[in-house]
């Protein structure tokens, strides 16, 4: 059987499902950043393949060049999201999402 | 079978084992190397496709720079076992099963409504070079506020991790 669009959707769709499934169950933040790495890469999955099956010239290549401005962005928003984990940490020594509740009223 | 499909069955499940090991390990490092385990599979799927330059970029980046700062925080907050594993979340069980089921079951049926579509041509693996001309030509400013982002995220990062002064 060869290998066709569908086969690269559904790999995505189940890595973007067990990304949902670890954000609504975990609650600490490590766990949650790296789920959130997990469906990034999913939608680049997509990205790419719909660019290669669905576009009939292959040197037009958005969905790459959209795929590389999404590794660059998983990369701000981790380093990012490791800053706040490690300053929350510092200030009230917990890094449990359901624990930091300073803005809740 | 031809080596392709053998290398994309290989790749694709190894991704999905990687991602289920990294849910369900109870060790943080541990699901911190799954979790690369599951990104490099996921650059040999580009490189199945052809994305050479991102399947490169993918490794770098994930396995270079995101997995050692995963590593270091995970050492420097030094997580316990406990506090890292199954959570006690008794009441959003139900709810995530069925979330995940359903959007599961909608991308499923959406990836295969698409049918097989084979594509004509061979896969050609895109040479860097052409990616660099669109980069720099059609998306220059897409590709400079990529950097802006990244500046903003440094100075970001450094204002938001700096101690006080004399605190």
């Amino acid at each position: 059987m060869e290998i066709g669009l569908s086969h690269y959707l559904i790999l995505s769709g189940l890595l973007f499902a067990i990304g949902i499934y670890g954000i609504l169950t975990r609650r600490n933040a490590i766990a949650l950043l790296m789920c959130v790495e997990l469906m990034l890469n999913a939608v680049n999955i997509n990205l790419v393949a719909i660019n290669r099956f669905l576009q009939p010239d292959w040197r037009i290549m958005t969905g790459q060049i959209f795929a590389a401005f999404v590794i660059v962005l998983a990369a701000a928003e981790a380093c990012v999201g490791f800053a706040l984990v490690i300053a929350i940490y510092r200030n009230l020594n917990r890094i449990n999402v359901d624990e930091i509740n300073l803005l809740k009223w | 079978m031809s080596v392709g499909q053998v290398v994309f069955w290989l790749a694709a499940v190894g991704a999905v084992l990687g991602a289920i090991g990294m849910l369900s390990s109870p060790n943080p490092v541990h699901s911190a190397l799954f979790l690369v385990f599951s990104l490099f599979c996921v650059a040999v799927v580009y490189l199945l496709m052809g994305a050479e330059f991102l399947a490169i970029i993918q490794v770098i980046v994930y396995a270079g720079a995101i997995m050692v700062l995963f590593l270091f925080v995970i050492m420097l907050l030094n997580l316990k076992r406990d506090e890292f594993g199954q959570d006690r979340l008794f009441r959003q069980y139900p709810v995530s099963y069925l979330a995940t089921a359903v959007l599961g079951a909608v991308l499923t049926t959406a990836g295969l409504a698409v049918g097989l579509r084979f594509s004509e041509e061979p896969t050609l693996l895109v040479p860097a070079d052409r990616l660099a001309n669109l980069l720099f030509t059609k998306y220059l400013l897409p590709f400079e506020l990529a950097s802006l982002i990244l500046l903003i995220a440094m100075i970001g990062v450094v204002v938001m991790v700096k101690r006080p002064r004399g605190g």
